[in-house]
């Protein structure tokens, strides 16, 4: 287990500090859309994610403090697909061991408590190391998407790699990862949004 | 050895010259670090599977040629 780290659940009182978080160049730089500071919208945002059964957002927190976000979305139950997100804000934590391990665990969450098949990502082609990190992982690169996406007047290629649950299987036989528990929202537990 | 110098030379020279470990002490964040992988992928013609991207290997640069004449 990774010792004095948790992934629990977004919450309200989060939301200025993610809206902080999701507007730093170093975070947005990557991201498909470009968010903007408002407060009133990143609530409503999160009030609206809550009753969503095809999402989850956590908060990545060490020793009791928030250091980043991650999120299993887009959950498609008939195909057995879903996307997923993480971003460490705090620069001291970006470790290679913590972003790995919040990634190990999100897949140990998607294949085996979710059932779902397969795990879809994009990364823009220009960030290469999150390419490589990501098939380290155990992501298969499945095409480049050309011009796909346009930030500030630009277009840019995009990476589409994607990992089923045998690739994660096997992945999982030679990497010794240290888990992350994972507290999950009591809602969903309890079956009132499934 | 050189050629690794130089990789880390370009990707930061203060990590030749360091006393702390360059993982186990986050000289380097995860991005930073697959550089590295990637470039020592590169130049030595090995594969570095995540299970050996570990302090064991990665906290100095003789760590780091150890694992490179290993995978050789």
């Amino acid at each position: 287990m990774f010792e004095n780290t948790i992934l629990r659940p977004m919450r309200m009182e989060d939301q200025e500090m993610v809206m902080n978080w999701r507007t730093l160049p170093e975070i947005t730089r990557y991201m498909n859309t470009d968010p903007v500071s408002d407060i009133e919208k990143q609530k409503a945002w999160f009030l609206k994610q809550q009753s969503d059964p095809t999402c989850y957002y956590w908060m990545i927190e060490v020793d009791n403090q928030p250091v980043g976000v991650t999120s299993i979305t887009a959950i498609d139950k008939k195909n057995g697909t879903c996307t997923r997100g993480t971003y460490i804000a705090v620069q001291e934590k970006r470790s290679f061991e913590l972003i790995t391990s919040v990634y190990a665990s999100q897949f140990d969450f998607v294949f085996d408590e979710l059932a779902l098949n397969k795990i879809e990502i994009q990364v823009f082609a220009e960030n290469k190391n999150v390419v490589i990190l990501s098939k380290k992982c155990g992501f298969k690169e499945e095409g480049i998407l050309r011009e796909h996406i346009r930030k500030a007047g630009v277009y840019y290629d995009v990476v589409q790699l994607g990992m089923t649950k045998a690739d994660w299987e096997a992945k999982k036989k030679s990497w010794n990862y240290r888990p992350i528990e994972m507290l999950n929202d009591e809602r969903r537990r309890d079956g009132k949004i499934n | 050895m050189e050629r690794l110098t130089e990789i880390m030379k370009r990707v930061n020279p203060d990590l030749l010259e360091t006393d702390k470990r360059i993982m186990t002490d986050a000289l380097v964040d995860s991005v930073d670090l697959v550089g590295i992988v990637a470039e020592i992928e590169e130049v030595f013609g090995i594969e570095i599977p995540i299970e050996d991207i570990s302090p064991e290997n990665f906290d100095s640069v003789d760590l780091m040629w150890s694992m490179i004449e290993r995978l050789q």
